[in-house]
């Protein structure tokens, strides 16, 4: 790509692109050629515009929440399908430039860059749905209002916040889908987005802008450090997404919503563990489905017995798996953005093996290494570890890539050694066990059977409820 | 910070001041705080810190409201005394240029091992030589880095441009004035 063509993507000062003099560029994960170059904003900048906040939500409260649904569902459409413009040079970007981008910069393979649009596409287009859940069946006019009834009792809700503050990721694309229910909800939003993935969150505000949605409502700010410091602090209410010890600097904070590992995981009951075959695909795909990237993929498989077993079961499926090329449907890696990400991972698996009462299960159906250089990347193959006790170092661990271990805790003791979970499958029929489970307050998303860990449900929020983050019930007396 | 923009507003609120001489931190910091136009600011001499070049353009084009204030960069010390910045703005990307007091100071950019001029437009680090009644101080290495540039009509010798902290890229370094 020449220098002419290499698009830039500026920063959007609620809905006035920006380009400032200070850019980084994002750079294909291969062969290191640049694919875009990103506008840089000092957090001054940013601060002054949040100054007039007020106008970017007027903007949106000029719509009805009908009509703002009717926005999200063109919207999606155009994410899925339309061209959209992609900085202010007149480029415009169809759906398969932004598959093969994303994929060049983020290592996703082709096959779930498409995964992960038809997801954004559902939610957009399933919006409805969407509120209905999170709102619990509230009349959606009464945000229009300010008041109404639910269920006979008269409800009031007032926002929380200007503007939704949202500092992003760059491991998965579908995690936007967390914050599109804020427009509907008349609320704009502050981003900064992921370094190595601008893409999705600039194409979705292009999509909403395109289906009629007002510009001002979109606050898109690459920045440093400081940047994103200063928009979960000024913003009201913001989403962080991060490492361990990035979401527990902000941990208590009612104003700041932590999306950290997810640390989810499978449970098998003392009923159904000699059946355990049986489950052998939900547990694959729990572990490695996009990529092993999310935070609802499941890192450990708890079992009361049979672990070497159920790890050489899973060894034996996953240890072969290799990277693909990314335009291949049956690719199941992603490559690493960062490589020096994958060598830490690596060798901090590599040290923790060392500790007494770990085996590593994926190795003897492996033929090299874990780590590897391949399709012109590098890549962590599948790893399945066998732990003695949950305490092994390895044992409650989340890694970038399909990674479980496999440890054996008796049923009765389960609940209380797993520690905080996003999303607990629990494969039994043991009712007692579903008491336990269901009264259990730290897990966040609880299947009840076979599912996958990766199953959401959209009308369900798995992690933090948007509506009742960003609005609050008060009481409310109107004379007659 | 707060309690130096504190005792600022404090005067700013009591006495008629026009012109400011502060870091661009602070500038930046006091502007959050106060309209600095409606407070009757007519000029800034900035300093002290950083700016690269957005930084520069965001203080000039919306903390001091594209010209409404005067705005003028400052580099200097007390064994140079200030050196004079060239004009700067959209047309050079904000790149701002300055051009040490000459005789009494001399500012070259050097490469570290050589301890030559780098070539022009090419980063290095800031060497100040002063050569006064006073004092006569040669070749001392600034902790700064910075791109030389070529002589300027008003100054026709060597300017240094873009002035940061000496290893700025390499690893983050904590600025303060002192």
């Amino acid at each position: 790509m020449s220098e002419s063509t290499i698009p830039h993507l500026p920063c959007l000062r609620f809905g006035k692109p920006y380009r400032s003099l200070n850019q980084s560029e994002v750079i294909d994960y291969r062969d290191g050629s640049i694919r875009a170059t990103l506008s840089q904003i000092n957090s001054g900048v940013m601060r002054r515009d949040l100054k007039s906040v007020s106008i970017a939500r007027e903007s949106l409260q000029k719509f009805s929440t009908f009509e703002l649904i009717e926005i999200c569902q063109k919207a999606g459409e155009a994410f899925l399908s339309e061209p959209l413009p992609l900085g202010e040079d007149g480029i415009q970007q169809s759906p398969q430039d932004y598959l093969e981008t994303l994929s060049s910069t983020s290592g996703l393979p082709h096959i779930m860059v498409r995964k992960n649009m038809e997801k954004i596409h559902y939610a957009l287009c399933n919006m409805n749905t969407i509120l209905n859940g999170l709102t619990r069946g509230l009349d959606l006019e009464v945000l229009d209002r300010g008041f109404g009834e639910q269920s006979g009792s008269p409800v009031c809700f007032h926002p929380t916040t200007q503007a939704l503050g949202l500092v992003m990721p760059s491991n998965s694309p579908a995690v936007n889908s967390l914050w599109l229910p804020a427009i509907p909800l008349k609320i704009p939003v502050v981003m900064k987005p992921g370094k190595d993935e601008p893409w999705t969150p600039y194409r979705l505000m292009q999509a909403f802008i395109s289906a009629g949605c007002p510009a001002e409502a979109f606050g898109f700010y690459p920045t440093d450090y400081e940047g994103a410091a200063d928009i979960l602090r000024l913003c009201e209410r913001a989403l962080i997404f991060g490492d361990k010890s990035t979401t527990d600097q902000y941990a208590g904070n009612p104003g700041v919503q932590v999306h950290g590992p997810g640390f989810s995981k499978i449970l098998i009951g003392d009923d159904e563990i000699e059946n355990w075959q049986d489950y052998l695909d939900v547990m694959v795909s729990s572990i490695s489905e996009n990529g092993g990237r999310s935070c609802i993929n499941a890192s450990a498989i708890i079992v009361p017995k049979h672990a070497k077993e159920i790890a050489d079961a899973l060894g034996r499926r996953l240890g072969p798996v290799k990277p693909l090329p990314v335009h291949d449907p049956m690719a199941l890696l992603s490559g690493f953005a960062n490589p020096k990400m994958a060598e830490w991972i690596d060798s901090a698996i590599e040290t923790d093996l060392k500790e007494p009462g770990a085996m590593e299960a994926t190795a003897p159906y492996r033929d090299g290494p874990r780590l590897v250089r391949a399709e012109g990347g590098i890549y962590l193959r599948p790893t399945i570890v066998a732990c003695d006790s949950i305490n092994h170092p390895l044992a409650n661990r989340e890694f970038l890539f399909p990674y479980a271990s496999v440890v054996e805790v008796p049923q009765a003791e389960m609940l209380d050694k797993i520690g905080p979970t996003l999303v607990v499958s629990a494969i039994t029929k043991d009712e007692s066990f579903k008491r336990a489970l269901l009264s259990d307050h730290r897990i966040e998303r609880l299947n009840l059977g076979p599912i996958p860990t990766m199953k959401i449900s959209w009308d369900q929020p798995h992690e933090g409820n948007l509506f009742e983050f960003l609005y609050k019930r008060r009481s409310i007396g109107i004379a007659a | 910070m707060d309690h130096v923009v504190e005792q600022a507003l404090a005067i700013l609120k009591h006495r008629k001041v026009s012109a400011l001489f502060t870091t661009p931190k602070l500038l930046e910091a006091l502007a959050e705080r106060r309209d600095l136009v409606q407070v009757g600011i007519k000029g800034v001499f900035c300093g002290g810190t950083t700016m690269d070049k957005q930084y520069a353009r965001f203080l000039m084009e919306e903390i001091c409201e594209g010209g409404k204030i005067g705005f003028v960069p400052t580099y200097g010390n007390t064994l140079m005394g200030l050196a004079r910045h060239r004009p700067f703005g959209p047309e050079n990307d904000y790149s701002i240029t300055y051009h040490a007091p000459q005789p009494r100071a001399v500012l070259r950019v050097v490469d570290t091992k050589s301890g030559n001029p780098v070539e022009y437009d090419a980063w290095g680090r800031v060497e100040l030589t002063t050569l006064t009644k006073e004092f006569f101080m040669p070749r001392f290495l600034e902790r700064d880095e910075a791109i030389r540039r070529e002589p300027w009509e008003e100054a026709p010798w060597d300017g240094v441009a873009e002035i940061r902290p000496f290893g700025a890229m390499e690893k983050k370094i904590v600025e303060g004035v002192y």
